[in-house]
């Protein structure tokens, strides 16, 4: 398995990344020759970005559909020993944008998606999806997600489209490509290195 | 002569024009070249910016505004797209780089496989300027000494990822050729260039300039000759003509200030795209041309052709659930060329080659394909990342009459033009040749150890931006619409030299032809323009 990484460690790979995308690459990169000039320095966006997106204000849920659409998320993407999850990762906030700017099918599938998945709940447990036990939350989605390859019933498509959204959300998040991935590129390169494993190779 | 009439207006910034201005600049000739879209800035790029730094986690593309998206009529159509880019450099600052050249064979189908038309000229003609081309813009590659995919002249090769290797053992044991990529991508410093930085947003645009564009290494050098004009932001309406027929003008809308304008010259070349190029054709009729410019034949707009395109992903057993490493590299770094032609008879004609590892590194594609949720389904998109491999094919459509642009004057863009519309079903021939083309890239991943194995699409779809034909060159000026050199058998000053001429379309990605050809016609035009014939 994968080895975690403390936050420290995180930020510090990462802080190196941010100086390699910026004027330190033109000393990463191999000199060029006489008389060449460099069209211009790889540029590197994250310099002048800010650090922390300001608190997110909802666009599209309701204050009571955020703690359900948070916790449906966390649900299908949770934290465990590797990495923190899609609530840590903020997915809702993303899931939010999106729906926002989808069309009005979409949006009744999620407002009546998880007004049913807390029908369900109330039903069965007398609280709100958010309120239930990680057990029990995973018990109601399991009987959501059976025809996932072959969505017909308005729960299937709701299923599909809150692991989608999840997904998105997640794996275009720091937590979800640093911590959980753990994806080393999107860097520059001097050179790139290739397969050195010789038991890889045709002749190897 | 007043000073406002050029030698040569060139319309459309792309490959075809980028390459073909600075030739016919550096040739001595004026050039005027006219781009509908605006200059890009490096604040409409997002160099190696994070998807969570993003609104909306996406890098937006203003090259493709919605007034020209949302301008196509799609009617009677299979499941393809053509996307038309509006911007200086056109398909060059959003594209892959890929430089392959054309087999001798691919000239000439109807003399080698009995189909479609032969090219009016050889690969043997082209060659000189595909050699020209690529000591121009840096291209990486081998020589291998393959028929399919003559050699050229070549940088350093890319070096092959660990997933690469594994999959080129696979294709070894069942002796299908896999060699390094040909792209104009520099692995060293070339022409002021710095190299590549392996950081696989190729198709971004480069933020040092390592992949070839138009803005970055045509236009300066055409700018240095003091003969070039480029007019931005100015959108193509109609060629007008004079009594004999011959191109004078073409009348243009200034797309900020919506002024109209008439730019003159002595010739004109039309580089606007398989789409665009014949809708502009088509939207230029007159008293001596009343069905299109150069259009007495029907011709314009037909033939339209591209790739069909199939797509596997895969995870290699070797490395799913190792430590993940840095694989981006500049995307592809391998390529499958043709192999179909081993004497055995199969129930289509043409060709199809593949493209390898061509998508963000980034992405967990797979993970909307990993059942269920939870704890498990998180472990495991995480265990199969690192043995990530897609393999895609493109291969040949025949082209055919009725697959075609058209123009609908009852559908107007937002400058008040008429609207190209798009004819296209695939044949059956391209039905049947994406079959084995998707069976043979399931068959390749399986051999090289992949169990979990993702396919998007299991129909053909189209075009993967590769939109060829609709303005063919050819001979006979009743089954063509251009002849050898690019120029119009019915309107001598006229020229298109984007891949709309190509008379018929292998499997092989276009651009590298289309440059070859803009340096053979400048070559033409200034010979021409020299005698007085043009």
């Amino acid at each position: 398995m994968l080895e975690n990484q403390s936050a420290d460690q995180l930020s510090r790979r990462r802080a190196l990344k941010i100086l390699v995308g910026t004027a330190s690459a033109a000393a990463t990169l191999p000199v060029i020759g006489e008389g060449a000039a460099r069209v211009s320095p790889p540029v590197c966006h994250m310099a002048s970005a800010p650090a922390e997106m300001a608190a997110h204000q909802p666009k599209f849920f309701r204050p009571e559909e955020v703690r359900t659409v948070e916790a449906l998320s966390e649900t299908i993407i949770p934290a465990d020993d590797h990495s923190p999850g899609a609530k840590a990762a903020r997915v809702w906030e993303y899931i939010d944008e999106t729906v926002s700017d989808a069309d009005k099918g979409t949006k009744d599938l999620w407002t009546q998606g998880l007004a049913s998945l807390n029908g369900m709940s109330n039903e069965e447990h007398g609280k709100s999806f958010e309120d239930c036990t990680t057990a029990q939350q995973v018990a109601l989605v399991e009987k959501i997600c059976a025809n996932e390859e072959n969505p017909t019933r308005a729960e299937d498509r709701f299923f599909v489209a809150a692991k989608r959204a999840t997904i998105d959300g997640y794996y275009t998040s720091e937590i979800g490509i640093h911590q959980d991935l753990q994806y080393q590129g999107n860097t520059a390169l001097a050179e790139f290195p290739g397969c050195t494993h010789p038991e890889h190779k045709v002749n190897g | 002569m007043p000073s406002s009439i050029y030698d040569v207006c060139v319309i459309g910034s792309g490959p075809a024009g980028g390459v073909l201005s600075k030739e016919l600049a550096e040739a001595g000739a004026k050039v005027a070249l006219v781009e509908a879209g605006r200059k890009m800035t490096v604040d409409d790029y997002h160099f190696h910016a994070w998807p969570y730094e993003l609104p909306k986690r996406k890098k937006p593309t203003p090259y493709y505004p919605p007034e020209v998206t949302q301008a196509i009529r799609y009617e009677d159509c299979d499941n393809i797209m053509v996307d038309r880019i509006r911007a200086v450099g056109g398909r060059s600052i959003h594209w892959n780089a890929v430089c392959l050249r054309f087999a001798e064979r691919d000239f000439r189908e109807r003399s080698v496989a009995g189909i479609e038309e032969d090219w009016p000229f050889s690969y043997q003609e082209l060659a000189p300027f595909y050699s020209y081309v690529e000591r121009m813009i840096g291209v990486t590659g081998t020589r291998e000494g393959l028929d399919i995919v003559p050699d050229g002249d070549y940088l350093p090769p890319l070096k092959f990822r660990c997933s690469e290797e594994i999959v080129q053992r696979a294709c070894e044991r069942m002796a299908i050729r896999m060699i390094p990529a040909r792209k104009a991508l520099l692995t060293v410093p070339f022409d002021s260039r710095p190299p590549c930085h392996y950081c696989n947003h190729c198709m971004e645009v480069c933020d040092v300039g390592a992949i070839f564009t138009v803005p970055n290494s045509m236009i300066p050098k055409a700018e240095k000759t003091g003969n070039f004009t480029l007019l931005a932001n100015r959108l193509a309406r109609e060629l007008l003509v004079d009594k004999e027929g011959r191109v004078y003008a073409v009348s243009v809308v200034d797309t900020v200030s919506r002024k109209e304008e008439e730019i003159r010259a002595k010739s004109f070349a039309v580089c606007c795209g398989s789409i665009e190029s014949a809708r502009l054709l088509l939207n230029s009729r007159s008293r001596q041309h009343p069905n299109g410019l150069a259009n007495s034949s029907d011709l314009v707009g037909r033939y339209l052709t591209g790739h069909v395109n199939s797509e596997t992903l895969g995870y290699l057993d070797e490395l799913v659930g190792t430590r993940p490493v840095n694989t981006d590299g500049a995307t592809d770094h391998s390529y499958i060329p043709r192999f179909n032609l081993d004497g055995r008879k199969r129930d289509y004609v043409g060709g199809f080659h593949y493209q390898m590892q061509y998508s963000s590194f980034m992405v967990p594609y797979h993970a909307k394909y990993v059942k269920g949720f939870g704890e498990a389904f998180k472990s495991r998109v995480r265990y199969l990342q690192p043995g990530f491999f897609v393999i895609g094919g493109w291969g040949k459509v025949l082209a055919r009459p009725e697959n075609r642009v058209t123009v609908d004057p009852k559908h107007l863009d937002a400058y008040g033009i008429p609207v190209p519309v798009i004819h296209f079903r695939f044949g059956e021939n391209d039905r049947a040749l994406f079959k084995e083309m998707k069976a043979k890239e399931e068959e390749i991943l399986s051999n090289a150890g992949v169990r979990f194995m993702v396919a998007p699409n299991r129909e053909p779809s189209g075009f993967a931006s590769h939109e060829t034909g609709t303005v063919r060159m050819g001979n006979d000026p009743r089954t063509s619409v251009l002849n050898g050199h690019n120029q119009a058998h019915e309107v001598k000053n006229l020229f298109v030299v984007d891949g709309s001429c190509f008379t018929t379309f292998p499997e092989k990605n276009p651009t590298l032809t289309i440059m070859a050809l803009a340096v053979r016609t400048a070559r033409y035009m200034a010979s021409e323009v020299r005698k007085g014939n043009a």
